[in-house]
């Protein structure tokens, strides 16, 4: 886990400007939770289930963005092809392999997620190797604005997590197909009596939810660097916002991820230290399930099993 | 028999291994209204079912000469069959406004669409005031008209309602019932309705078919099944 | 022909013979490996209690794995426990913490404990390493301890003598999870399990049962950690990811979920994948560490579609064409 490196340059500081940056940074990543969350929320809608294969796929999509920017692509197109290339890999996925479990129990869903992880896992260290790489951001050189919290990174991180957000609730609020999507979450069987195809609305939902993991993937690895591990914190960050914010609610979930890189970042450096926030998340999840289990936006909570 | 939009033959349906439908023979001529009677649990709703594709069936069902009996529910749905399911099918969460594209969501005649929510408001001005509103937060009657106003968005060659008056006051449901017969005069949209209240459906419809367990029992002009001792002795309740 | 009955009776008591016999045949690092078998069966068992027959998933039985094997190797390396009663209390210390965790996660069914679970193993390495531990867990270079040597002047090695530790714990473990899931309260798991609702309405109190039954879990799990922390000499935090627990998972679903049996078979498995990929190295060069991984994964999937009950189901399913018909 490399979560914590970029904090080191914190030395010296003087304390209030410190903790801003702490908070700055903090939700620099929260952007990422905030975006991977939506990610789990998108299918959990449509499934009830959550894809413990999200960080997993979205590593992998970071390790092909590398790789075409190692052939010498230019940035933004490597990050358009993997982010298409994703999408179509995402539906792929869900009709050849999550599909024929549709009406298996929750927990052989579960296992076959668990499996697809560490098939991404296992594919990535065997195309890449295991060791640590840096990977390039588009958002190169002197901070933003003139201000000294946030690196340019950490603001264009931030500024892309929120073009996703937007752009994700117009596509569902906007377009007929986002429409469609929703009432085949909402309702199956209503939903096929109007002719809307509600297998293929679930496919797509995992196309989205690829492409947007994606994204974060591509946005986490200039900080958290790459290696085919790095996910699996985030994963677990992501899980906790969307546990907090409500994980039937996707802009709950998406402000419980900011929310979780602000309170993840100042724990770490105020409270428990950098080596134990990992628990911060374990805290966040058990904590929300005790005390108020639909989260801080959710309405209730539906569980299959 | 010719000029008709549904035309079934040895209809069976399944649930799992039981079988719950047994060779049904009905038809709906064009523009006409066949009422499927009978007691609960006879199979009227499995018969919607059936037809829609949504429990698995055999038998040979040809929408207006062509066989729809191997489709998929949406396929079906696409060739314009439009099922008012039980219990309404409200997307809940979602405003009227958003249920009502969704019914004209195969459509690609975007204008034309528009103008058919402007007529389904003119049969139901109380949807129009509601548009905004959650469908979910609609009380019953308006749920209803919220259902059969979508399906009407799909422009429908046959229009399927399973028991439209369920659990609605009678005004309520005499007001939709003069808003079927409007629909059905004006339009001319074939209909396939299911109801327990025999004698509105029977005023509505040409034809009807009582089912028993899953079987024909009766089957005619709704003028003739009127008349019948049995039928009105036991679904007219005089 | 014997009935299905004698048969698996006469299964077990060979496995159980070959079992006894193996130490004296197999080489001290074979000895060694069948011990740690033998604690990953257990911990199966364990988990295997709680997912197969009572329908809850966990993704974080490595944690209770650690506590029992910290446990174990703080009562008697810094406390001065003995190893014997070490055991029992570190597995107890598992009972209760799998109570107190499963609680809040429980009541909310099955993907919320696959959730916090989940975070669980992967938060606990760095609890174990965690400074303001230091001074019981050894911070990240862990905990040795002294490996017990076999008592009364025995001729057994070390290994030997832990083996038959581990061989003598498992099948106590295994006789008291058949007669659990025979008994009333198995009933109650596996109500819980296929008709929660109906189970809840003849009285079984859901929350009570399914933490009881997390708690039993984790104290499998605690046994299997506190032995393998015995055998080993040694515990430290990167021993115990989430790599670990997902291991649990797959031995499980490979052995047969709701199997007691196929938990021997899982263990099988999950001790010698990775040693295998590790001898097919030389082949695959650095490429062969993701190969534990990627058969694993395959495993899960597969096992899912085609033989759902693992390898104990596939096992019962030509018993039955061969002895049953």
């Amino acid at each position: 886990m490399r979560l914590d490196v970029h904090l080191c340059a914190l030395v010296g500081t003087p304390p209030v400007s410190a903790f801003l940056h702490q908070l700055a940074s903090g939700l620099a990543l929260g952007g990422v939770y905030a975006i991977m969350a939506l990610a789990l929320v998108m299918i959990f809608q449509a499934t009830q289930l959550v894809n413990f294969a999200q960080g997993e796929m979205a590593m992998f999509s970071t390790y092909f963005a590398w790789r075409l920017i190692d052939l010498g692509w230019p940035y933004w197109r490597a990050f358009a092809v993997t982010v298409i290339v994703s999408f179509f890999g995402g539906i792929a996925l869900e009709r050849i392999v999550v599909r024929p479990f549709a009406n298996a129990p929750a927990l052989a869903s579960v296992i076959v997620f668990i499996g697809l992880a560490l098939i991404f896992n296992a594919l990535a260290g065997w195309l890449y190797g295991y060791s640590v790489t840096d990977f390039p951001t588009p958002f190169d050189g002197p901070p933003w604005f003139g201000q000294r919290y946030l690196s340019a990174h950490e603001s264009g991180a931030i500024l892309v997590s929120l073009v996703v957000l937007a752009a994700v609730y117009a596509f569902f609020r906007f377009t007929s197909l986002g429409l469609a999507m929703r009432a085949a979450a909402q309702n199956p069987t209503s939903s096929r009596l109007l002719g809307v195809r509600v297998g293929w609305m679930l496919a797509l939902g995992w196309g989205l939810a690829a492409a947007i993991g994606a994204i974060a993937g591509m946005m986490a690895a200039p900080i958290v660097y790459l290696d085919p591990n790095m996910m699996a914190g985030i994963l677990l960050y992501a899980f906790a916002g969307a546990v907090l914010g409500g994980i039937d609610n996707p802009f709950g979930a998406a402000f419980g991820g900011f929310a979780v890189g602000v309170l993840e970042n100042l724990m770490g450096a105020y409270v428990v230290g950098s080596e134990v926030k990992l628990s911060v998340a374990l805290a966040i999840i058990v904590g929300v399930l005790a005390w108020r289990p639909s989260g801080l936006f959710g309405r209730r909570i539906v569980a299959r099993v | 028999m010719s000029g008709a939009i549904l035309d079934v033959r040895g209809l069976d349906a399944f649930y799992g291994p039981i079988q719950a439908l047994f060779g049904l023979d009905f038809a709906v001529p064009a523009g006409g209204v066949t009422a499927l009677l009978g007691a609960n649990g006879a199979g009227k709703t499995t018969t919607l079912r059936a037809l829609s594709g949504l429990v698995r069936r055999t038998g040979d069902i040809r929408l207006r000469g062509r066989p729809i009996a191997g489709l998929s529910t949406e396929a079906i749905a696409r060739l314009g069959v439009a099922h008012v399911p039980d219990g309404r099918g409200t997307f809940t969460d979602l405003t009227v406004d958003e249920n009502l594209r969704l019914g004209a969501h195969v459509r690609s005649d975007r204008s034309a669409a528009r103008r058919d929510l402007d007529r389904v408001f003119g049969y139901f001005p109380r949807l129009a005031e509601r548009r905004r509103q959650q469908a979910g937060t609609l009380s019953g009657g308006e749920q209803q008209m919220l259902a059969i106003s979508r399906a009407l968005m799909m422009r429908p060659a046959l229009l399927m309602l399973d028991e439209p008056s369920f659990g609605l006051a009678p005004l309520v449901v005499a007001d939709i019932f003069r808003i079927l017969a409007a629909i059905n005069r004006d339009d001319g949209v074939a209909m396939l309705i299911v109801e327990q209240n025999a004698a509105l459906a029977l005023d509505l419809a040409d034809e009807a078919v009582l089912i028993e367990t899953g079987r024909t029992a009766l089957s005619g002009a709704a003028q003739r099944l009127r008349a019948d001792d049995a039928v009105r002795r036991a679904y007219l309740g005089y | 022909m014997p009935g299905p009955r004698l048969t698996r009776a006469i299964a077990t008591l060979a496995v159980f013979a070959l079992a006894v016999a193996f130490p004296f045949l197999a080489s001290g690092y074979h000895v060694y490996q069948g011990a740690q078998v033998l604690v990953l069966a257990i911990a199966l068992l364990g988990l295997n209690l709680l997912t197969g027959f009572n329908g809850q998933i966990s993704l974080g039985h490595g944690a209770f794995f650690a506590i029992g094997g910290y446990g174990a190797a703080i009562l008697t390396a810094k406390l001065g426990v003995p190893y014997l009663l070490a055991v029992p209390l570190a597995s107890l210390v598992c009972f209760a913490a799998g109570f107190l965790f499963g609680f809040p996660a429980l009541r909310f069914g099955g993907l919320y404990l696959a959730l916090a679970t989940f975070a669980l193993a992967v938060a606990a390495p760095q609890i174990l390493a965690w400074k303001g531990f230091d001074a019981w867990t050894g911070g990240s270079s862990g905990v040795s301890l002294v490996k017990p040597h076999a008592p009364f002047a025995l001729p057994l090695t070390t290994d030997q003598w832990l083996y038959f530790i581990c061989l003598v714990s498992a099948a106590l473990l295994y006789v008291a999870a058949r007669n659990l899931v025979a008994s009333r309260i198995g009933r109650a798991l596996i109500a819980l399990r296929d008709q929660p609702i109906a189970a809840e309405t003849m009285g079984v109190n859901a929350a009570l049962t399914k933490t009881i039954c997390f708690g039993i879990s984790a104290l499998y799990a605690g046994v299997a950690g506190a032995l393998s922390a015995l055998a080993v000499g040694f515990v430290s935090p990167e021993s115990f990811g989430l790599a670990l627990s997902l291991s649990f998972l797959v031995g499980i679903v490979v052995g047969g979920l709701a199997s007691l049996g196929g938990a021997l078979f899982g263990a099988l498995f999950i001790e010698f994948v990775p040693s295998l990929a590790d001898q097919m190295s030389g082949n695959f060069g650095e490429g062969a560490k993701a190969l534990p991984g990627a058969v694993y994964g395959v495993l899960l999937i597969v096992a899912m579609a085609v033989m759902p009950g693992g390898a104990a189901g596939a096992v019962r399913a030509i018993m039955r064409r061969t002895v049953g018909s």
